[in-house]
């Protein structure tokens, strides 16, 4: 295994294991776009449309199988660790070979221009801006969603919500432009780079490349900057956007949620199809059906109910283990209830 | 002082075959016991010390530069000579052999130049298998061009850098053997003195470029190969480190000098544009393959080269030699320029240059065409001068480029110093009074593939040689020696500059030891070189000090031991009394001003022993025979 | 042609290895524009001589471009404004009249400075020793026509082998990388049939070597390439990273008889 500490040690092996790290995360980028923009488009989007599709597929890469989730996320982020330890590693190998007396005059006489010599600043300002991506974002503001055609009326996580709140945020939008072509530069100089550093370069197919990767850079840096740009729009200035976010951020109808979210799935099921049917009355039902729970801020479901129970539970009797309520059966009779008046 | 060249008997074609046989041998697993130094790595130092080092042998290697590739091998552009006939025109081992002597104007040993011709295919070979990227057909197989003074295409070239690709080929496998450990390499050493311990080379001083420190290295024996001498004329085609030191120190403790007068001037190199001038750069000859010279028929024709039409241009090479042309070689073609010039045809500012036309290739290969043969070659040419050749022609003249003299050799390659070997332009062996183009990195690595390895084996074999240590009294008597002449240079203080005594030097041998000379003038030389030479150990100023780098002290030795040189040039000038090769006697000339030789009296080499500080040289002579190519004389009309 | 260009020149002195630099500042007058910058350094020199001063130390010896000696940082590029040439290869006229022009030697750790501009480049000789070179020792060669080349296996050949080793790739490299040199020599002798054997072993330890002598590493900034005197392509870089990785991956050295 020598063989393979060599490598990795070597100049050459370095940068290929930086470039190859690097390509993979030019990948991630550029899907990571491509699903953004559903945040944004068809423009100007619908918001309950954008919202219920966003989080489908927010919900889709995160639950369908939670093992290979995390095995993703874990994956990224040995691929980014390994790419920013060896850029380091590198760079601090280089300003050691350059000597210790600099050049009074500082001239070029190359073509390559100023992202090539930036690269390790503009990658530095991209980790810094994934570490509050990351905090704001998949690690922010926890918001919950029902709807029946997403995950089959399970509740779910409103990545929509999140992300466009935080997009909204002026400041946050010009950053996010800013970071984005920051990117666009690092990953052209990083693409035609990586090329080069893996050993593939030839007469006929770099300029090829190298043009591929222009339209590369320009094509995230766009859809990102787009992603920003259209959802600081719609969330300042589309009623309907705005309309929904209120609703939708209404303190109790998201306690209700986090409440329903812990019952069996069928309940969820069952109160998603009933929103559905009633959108404007989601919160009553939600709250009529007696699901609203006191909170359970710590500990497990059924430990704090087994201990409730025993020191006495409700004041009136509580059925143990209830069976999944035939809401239907009960929904003629919510309604007629309810007809006519305001609650 | 009686000169045995020990050339074995036998039919000419048999006599390396069966000196070969006849050399005694050192075993195989004795060969590590005997250490050999080698100065200089060239061609010929480079390829000696590789393939000493692979034969076993320990091997100490020493140049002046800071790396063995810098030697000036490197700027060699055109090609190598070898007798394959690829391209089936008739070439053979013979004829190129034949052509060598007669090109050489019947001054060289027959036995040691059908040596070289023999050799020279080994040579193409052994480069090719050391990956030297000549140039191919599309076939995938070498091509080959041809090169003055032949009229078969026998050149092997590798676009306009064949002497940097030999020299790295050879460079290349010195270094892999500095790797196994059998080659010890000492670059920024300058040789000082030869080490003789009873007569025989046993070691070399060097001084240590950097520290100043003076180094004594002890050895079985000696193998100088430090190029020629041709900075004695200050404005020449060497590099500026090109020096004669080590083999005149090695010529003052014993090893004759042969020949020196043969010096060879180029034809086509870059004229003078001042006073400033450091060096004179060459442009190949192979460019005479193509291009055609000539000056305007009128003197001080003010028009554009271009404008003026053929009826009025002097093609004076084709004129004058139907047979060959432009491809006559060098000393008739340096001679002609200087002719015209003298006649007040030349061109350009100096009015000391003429022209080297390629209008006429351009229109036969377009302009692709000749940029795929000589593109390198124009490129120097428009930085150099700011003209561009695509459109207008070269303007060329003739400098001093290479030194056919040196010191003198046996068949064996030793001189007259037992155990001191010199290989390459070091030597002066197998060009006669005249090299031919492409075959001086023929010689070079010859002797050092070729031969050496052979002769120094049957040295070894043949010779009682006593164990010797660099802390005995010959060492140190010429590390001692060594050191006071630094120290006497450093203390003199004077007021002129090496530089201004090097270039009064140039201008002294140039006027009169140059391209013709004459009774009056080397006289001239005789008495104004020794003069200079006193003033020189009055009033040179060498500021610094010893222990340092000092690139004034190290030129400051290479001129004093140029201005002793200097005059045995001039006084082995005027004692040859003829005409031959390179060397041109203006009173012994034909009608038409071709050279004209004494084979009665001066059908040998003159060899001159040193014989103390201002005392006057001994002169020995080898009788040349010539029994395969008669004596004739040179006609290439 | 007379001279009419009045300089300043500010060259870099430094005694040796241990000590510390610092820029002098000579001016010069009557410079002709056909000198050559090296030829412009002797007129200095003797100058600094007049003056019972010391003459600046730089390497150079052929003065035609190919020896590879000549190695000095003018205004901040290696050999100067002009493209495709050696310093010594530099004529005055690229310069006017009231110039200044800073002289540095070829900065890098690798290159430890000996005196004024003249550096210390045994790094590269002990590069090629580690593998720059064919197997082949005197006489073993087969005739040289059995060996076919295709010619454009054999031009490209060239193209890498013009290099001269100067080490203006590492002076003008930001991170003071040596890969140009290396790959120059990797592919010549790759390209070629004769080099085919030791491929996988030369690009290993030749890296190696260039590794251990403390150069840095590539960035793909290029400027090796733009400061080459011969023009020496990135291409062979590209091509001495996929063979470095396919040898790292597939060079299998272990042999498994047991006999000597």
């Amino acid at each position: 295994m020598k063989w393979l500490l060599t490598y990795i040690t070597s100049s050459i092996g370095k940068k290929q294991v930086m470039g190859a790290a690097g390509l993979l995360l030019v990948l991630f980028v550029l899907g990571h776009m491509v699903g953004n923009l559903q945040l944004v488009l068809p423009f100007p989007p619908d918001p309950l449309e954008a919202q219920a599709a966003y989080n489908a597929y927010s919900n889709l890469l995160t639950k369908f199988k939670p093992a290979l989730y995390y095995a993703t996320i874990a994956g990224l982020a040995v691929i980014f660790m390994v790419h920013m330890y060896f850029a380091v590693a590198l760079k601090l190998q280089n300003l050691k070979a350059r000597g210790t007396a600099r050049y009074a005059v500082e001239a070029r006489k190359g073509k390559k221009q100023f992202p090539t010599f930036t690269m390790i600043w503009s990658g530095l300002a991209i980790a810094a801006f994934i570490i509050w991506h990351i905090l704001t974002v998949r690690n922010g503001a926890y918001y919950y969603y029902i709807n029946p055609e997403v995950a089959d009326g399970a509740v779910v996580r409103d990545m929509w919500l999140t992300t466009v709140e935080v997009l909204g945020n002026p400041i946050s939008t010009v950053f996010y432009m800013i970071v984005v072509v920051v990117l666009g530069f690092h990953t052209w100089h990083a693409i035609s780079s990586a090329f080069q550093t893996m050993g593939i370069n030839h007469q006929k197919w770099t300029p090829i490349i190298d043009m591929m990767g222009i339209a590369y850079c320009v094509v995230v840096a766009v859809g990102y900057g787009a992603t920003a740009a259209g959802s600081y729009a719609v969330v300042n200035f589309d009623e309907k956007t705005i309309a929904v976010i209120e609703q939708v951020k209404n303190p109790s109808y998201q306690k209700a949620l986090e409440a329903l979210s812990k019952r069996p799935l069928e309940e969820q099921k069952m109160a998603a199809k009933l929103i559905a049917k009633n959108p404007e009355r989601a919160k009553f039902i939600v709250e009529r059906e007696g699901l609203h729970r006191p909170s359970f801020e710590k500990g497990n479901f059924h430990d704090k109910r087994k201990k409730f129970h025993k020191k006495g539970g409700h004041q009136r009797p509580v059925k143990q283990q209830e069976p999944a309520r035939n809401l239907e059966e009960n929904a003629e009779q919510l309604e007629i209830e309810t007809e006519g008046g305001e609650e | 002082m009686k000169l045995e060249s020990n050339i074995p008997g036998g039919p000419i074609a048999e006599k390396w075959t069966r000196h070969k046989f006849e050399l005694k041998l050192v075993n195989p697993a004795n060969k590590r016991k005997f250490t050999v130094i080698v100065v200089g790595t060239g061609l010929a130092g480079a390829s000696a010390a590789a393939s000493l080092g692979e034969l076993g042998y320990n091997v100490k290697a020493f140049c002046i530069q800071d790396s063995p590739r810098r030697a000036h091998s490197i700027a060699a552009q055109g090609g190598t000579n070898a007798a394959h006939n690829y391209p089936n025109d008739g070439d053979s081992v013979y004829r190129l052999f034949y052509d060598t002597v007669k090109g050489g104007d019947f001054r060289a040993r027959e036995a040691n130049v059908h040596r070289l011709a023999e050799c020279s295919n080994l040579i193409i070979d052994h480069c090719v298998g050391q990956g030297v990227p000549f140039g191919r057909e599309y076939g995938g197989l070498l091509d080959n061009r041809s090169f003055g003074g032949a009229q078969v295409s026998r050149t092997f070239y590798a676009r306009g850098q064949t002497g940097q690709q030999l020299l790295l080929g050879a460079y290349q496998s010195m270094m892999r053997q500095v790797a196994k450990g059998t080659v010890k390499m000492f670059p920024r050493r300058e040789m000082l003195d030869l080490v003789l311990v009873d007569g025989k080379a046993r070691g070399i001083v060097v001084r240590n470029l950097i520290s100043g420190e003076l180094e004594c290295h002890e050895a079985d024996a000696v193998c100088l190969a430090t190029g020629g001498y041709g900075n004695v004329f200050y404005l020449s085609t060497n590099a500026k480190g090109s020096n004669v030191s080590a083999i005149w120190r090695a010529h003052k403790k014993g090893a004759l000098f042969a020949n020196p007068c043969y010096t060879q001037i180029h034809p086509t190199c870059i004229p003078v544009t001042g006073d400033h001038q450091s060096k004179l750069t060459l442009m190949s000859e192979s460019l005479r393959n193509d291009g055609r010279v000539w000056v305007p028929r009128n003197a001080d024709d003010p028009r554009k080269p271009s404008d003026i039409p053929e009826a009025e241009r002097y093609y004076f090479l084709e004129e004058k030699y139907p047979s060959f042309g432009n491809l006559v070689p060098r000393d008739v073609a340096s001679r002609n320029a200087k002719m015209v010039c003298d006649e007040g045809l030349g061109v350009g500012g100096s009015k000391r240059a003429v022209f080297l036309d390629f209008a006429d290739a351009i229109k036969r290969l377009g302009e692709n065409g000749v940029s795929a043969r000589y593109g390198n070659l124009f490129q120097m040419y428009e930085k150099i001068t700011d003209e561009n050749p695509y459109k207008t022609p070269m303007r060329i003249y003739p400098a001093s480029h290479y030194t056919m003299g040196g010191l003198w050799v046996d068949y064996n390659l030793m001189s007259t110093i037992p155990g001191c070997f010199v290989l390459g332009e070091a030597n002066f062996s197998d060009h006669g009074a005249n090299r031919l183009g492409a075959s001086a990195l023929m010689q070079g690595l010859a002797d050092g593939y070729f031969v050496i390895p052979y002769t120094i084996g049957g040295y070894f074999a043949s010779s009682k040689l006593d164990k010797v240590n660099s802390s005995q009294a010959e060492f140190v008597d010429a590390a001692k020696s060594s050191k006071a002449q630094i120290d006497r240079l450093l203390s003199i203080n004077g007021k002129k500059t090496v530089t201004e005594f090097h270039r009064e030097l140039g201008h002294v041998m140039w006027d009169n030891v140059g391209m013709g000379r004459n009774k009056t003038g080397l006289e001239k030389a005789i008495s104004e070189v020794p003069a200079l030479r006193d003033e020189f150990w009055k009033n040179v100023k060498v500021p610094g000090d010893n222990a340092s780098f000092n690139q004034n002290l190290e030129s400051a030795m290479r001129l004093a031991d140029l201005l002793e040189f200097g005059e045995l040039l001039a006084r082995d000038a005027l004692y040859r009394e003829e005409s031959c090769g390179g060397h041109f006697r203006e009173e012994h000339q034909t009608p038409e001003g071709e050279a004209m030789r004494d084979d009665e009296k001066f059908c040998h080499v003159a060899a001159w022993e040193w014989k103390g500080d201002n005392k006057k040289h001994d002169l020995s002579k080898e009788d040349l025979k010539f029994e395969y190519a008669h004596l004739m004389t040179r006609s290439y009309k | 042609m007379s001279g009419n260009m009045n300089l300043t020149i500010k060259v870099w002195r430094q005694k040796n290895i241990q000590s510390r630099g610092v820029f002098e500042t000579v001016k010069l007058s009557d410079i002709s524009p056909d000198m050559s910058f090296l030829e412009m350094l002797d007129v200095m020199n003797e100058q600094l001589m007049r003056e019972n001063k010391e003459a600046f130390a730089f390497d150079h010896d052929c003065r035609e471009g190919i020896c590879g000696m000549c190695s000095l940082v003018i205004n901040g590029l290696p050999h100067g404004p002009d493209n495709l040439i050696t310093v010594c290869q530099l004529h005055m006229r690229k310069f006017k009249d009231g110039d200044t022009i800073v002289v540095e030697p070829w900065r890098a750790a690798a290159f430890p400075v000996i005196r004024d501009c003249a550096v210390d480049r045994s790094a590269f000789d002990r590069i090629i020793q580690a593998g720059g070179f064919v197997s082949i020792s005197t006489g073993n060669a087969p005739p040289a026509n059995t060996v076919l080349v295709p010619k454009a296996d054999s031009e490209r050949a060239f193209d890498a082998a013009a290099c001269i080793g100067c080490g203006a790739c590492v002076a003008s490299c930001k991170n003071a990388s040596a890969m140009l040199f290396v790959a120059a020599k990797v592919s010549h002798l790759s390209y070629l049939p004769q080099g085919k054997p030791e491929k996988q072993k030369r690009v290993l330890s030749m890296v190696e070597q260039m590794d251990k002598e403390g150069f840095g590493n590539c960035t793909n900034l290029y400027e090796c390439e733009a400061s080459c005197p011969k023009g020496i392509s990135v291409e062979f870089i590209a091509k001495m990273n996929r063979e470095y990785l396919c040898s790292s991956a597939l060079y299998a050295e272990r042999v498994y008889s047991t006999e000597g």
